[in-house]
């Protein structure tokens, strides 16, 4: 399945993919008016350093989820068909039985709305937000083999941990 | 193939789920003692509180059952198993025969046998049957005990609070939470509870339930009376083994399993509240009596019984949960026994009802308790389960911000831990 990936070398952490993603998240999808949004719009990809460097975090759709095994009210669960794990903000009730198994920390409790909130991969759009926005194009949508023949093809600058 | 479930919760469904998406023509039966569809018992607390509906309660949709053509007898009570003759026996007197049997009977809640328990009024916080005698009888009550400090007994609390009730916590240990966080967490909730206006007393407990026929009041130790309609008991569970007992099918805490998830009996599987299993942080053999682990249990043992090989790597305590807007996760183990051969590290902001808390063996993670901030929770965990040497990073378990960042490094260092396909996504820049 087509996930959202990041060549690492190329972030250079501008968050810009966070702003992007709050914006397409938002009520209106607009930058300018989802600031006076309230509830403020949340960011489901969250920018963090390591010691490789910026590290654009975000919910891997994990083969075997353990969100999808601790999600007590059937909120979280696979799209049969894209194989995307999906939280159902209806019948989520912020009850964090996600927050506490997922191994990336990639579900956010929304506190403010008492909602669990994660990477959907911008559902209904061609491309997540957060991969259209990237300005450096760290950031890919596609499938894994995809982009490990490409990472090991591009050579941007050497890795070096700090 | 003849599969019968036993228990329509957690454990059952994604077990007969599992079942289901490797044998498309097999003949699956799911028996529950209790008479609803597949619900959530962790909603309770929130149906009490407005926050969800009935309808919101069922894990699965209405035609679920019809839709995976999983035949389904509620209401119904399997009083024993015979496994030589491959059949079980309903209370009804009924038999029901199978080739795979999953028990997944769950826990009851452990009411303690003080004079006057037996009185109308008095509750265990578990079922819709649970619930719907709280309703019943909180109608004409103005006051609630809740017994038990522990998750459950809270957010039993909380329910009953947000009902109009009058309640009073009576616990037996020195603080609130006292299984799941230490001193410091356990005064934050018990202030947290006593700002709005839940009453607790610690060390106590009920000697005697007062009132003709009906709850009226409880007597505690200390010799005061507190008056009530109504007893809510939190006390734990314990798991429904008593359809296998005088089998081969070995107990202990509860039904023993293997790493298959299947009993001493080879075509009997047991998952959930009523399985017995090995903790990962500890060692031990017990009963992690949690949803996660019941729903991944049931879902492994159901593909077990459709031919797989899956291997349950082992349970791990952890509890989650949220009291009067202030969220708590606890994860392994907090409290250990011999605390000198532990490391325990712990910040608290008082201002903020902050507090986190790590306990470390050999610069080994083997628990986590987080008050007020619980983003990234589950990183501690997944630390946890594959007893990672946190040694680079052991100044830094404590910030707000610690997470997967800061452990990639770790990740790719030790891949022979981190096994997962996604890890792998996520590190591959650091691995080359």
């Amino acid at each position: 399945m087509r996930k959202v990936y990041c060549d690492i070398r190329k972030c250079v952490s501008c968050r810009t993919c966070e702003i992007a993603c709050a914006v397409r998240h938002s009520r209106s999808g607009d930058l300018y008016q989802a600031l006076r949004e309230e509830p403020r719009p949340k960011r489901l990809v969250r920018v963090d350093a390591s010691e490789f460097g910026p590290f654009p975090l975000r919910c891997h759709h994990c083969e075997v989820a353990a969100c999808i095994d601790a999600c007590k009210t059937g909120a979280t669960r696979r799209d049969p068909i894209t194989g995307k794990v999906l939280i159902d903000r209806d019948k989520c009730v912020g009850c964090w039985m996600c927050v506490m198994v997922c191994p990336f920390g990639a579900v956010f409790p929304d506190m403010q709305t008492g909602k669990a909130l994660k990477c959907d991969l911008c559902e209904s759009h061609d491309q997540p937000a957060c991969v259209a926005s990237c300005p450096t194009r760290a950031l890919f949508f596609e499938e894994f083999d995809e982009f490990e023949a490409e990472y090991k093809k591009r050579r941007p600058r050497s890795l070096v941990r700090r | 193939m003849r599969y019968l479930v036993i228990g329509n919760s957690a454990a059952g469904i994604n077990g007969a789920e599992a079942v289901r998406a490797r044998d498309p023509d097999g003949a699956i039966t799911i028996v529950s003692s209790e008479d609803y569809p597949a619900y959530s018992r962790c909603l309770i607390p929130y149906f009490m509180e407005g926050k969800v509906s009935e309808d919101d309660m069922l894990y699965r949709p209405k035609d679920y059952y019809e839709a995976n053509r999983f035949e389904v007898l509620l209401g119904r009570t399997v009083v024993s198993v015979h496994p030589s003759e491959r059949a079980v026996t309903l209370d009804t007197g009924e038999k029901l025969s199978y080739d795979r049997l999953l028990i997944a009977t769950g826990g009851s809640p452990e009411i303690p046998d003080t004079p006057g328990m037996d009185k109308d009024g008095v509750f265990g916080f578990r079922t819709t049957v649970d619930l719907q005698g709280i309703l019943r009888v909180a109608k004409s009550a103005d006051g609630a005990v809740v017994l038990g400090g522990g998750c459950v007994g809270l957010m039993a609390a909380c329910g009953l609070h947000s009902m109009g009730l009058k309640v009073t916590v009576v616990i037996r240990s020195p603080h609130l939470l006292s299984q799941v966080a230490d001193a410091e967490a356990g005064e934050i909730f018990r202030r947290r509870f006593e700002e709005n206006g839940v009453s607790v007393i610690t060390q106590n407990d009920v000697t005697e339930v007062l009132g003709s026929g009906k709850v009226e009041a409880v007597k505690l130790e200390d010799g005061r009376e507190i008056p009530c309609g109504i007893i809510v008991v939190g006390k734990g569970v314990n798991p429904n083994i008593d359809l296998v007992k005088g089998t081969d099918v070995r107990t202990h805490w509860g039904i023993i399993v293997d790493e298959e998830l299947r009993t001493s009996v080879s075509d009997i599987y047991a998952a959930g509240d009523v399985a017995e299993t090995t903790d990962v942080v500890t060692g031990n053999q017990t009963v992690n009596a949690i949803w996660p682990a019941a729903a991944e249990q049931g879902r492994i043992a159901g593909a077990n019984m459709a031919g797989a090989h899956e291997r349950y790597s082992g349970s791990m305590r952890m509890n989650s949960a949220e009291f009067f807007g202030l969220p708590l996760i606890s994860t392994g183990l907090v409290k250990p026994r011999n605390p000198e051969d532990y490391e325990i590290l712990k910040r608290y902001v008082a201002e903020k009802n902050v507090f986190r808390k790590v306990v470390l063996r050999d610069n080994v993670l083997v628990g986590a308790v987080l008050v007020g901030e619980i983003e990234n929770a589950g990183v501690y965990a997944a630390l946890m389960r594959k007893k990672v040497d946190v040694s680079p990073v052991k100044d830094r378990l404590l910030e707000s911000g610690f997470g997967f960042g800061a452990i990639l490094g770790l990740v790719a260092d030790q891949k022979d831990k981190f096994v997962e396909p996604e890890y792998r996504e996520a590190v591959l820049c650091a691995s080359e």
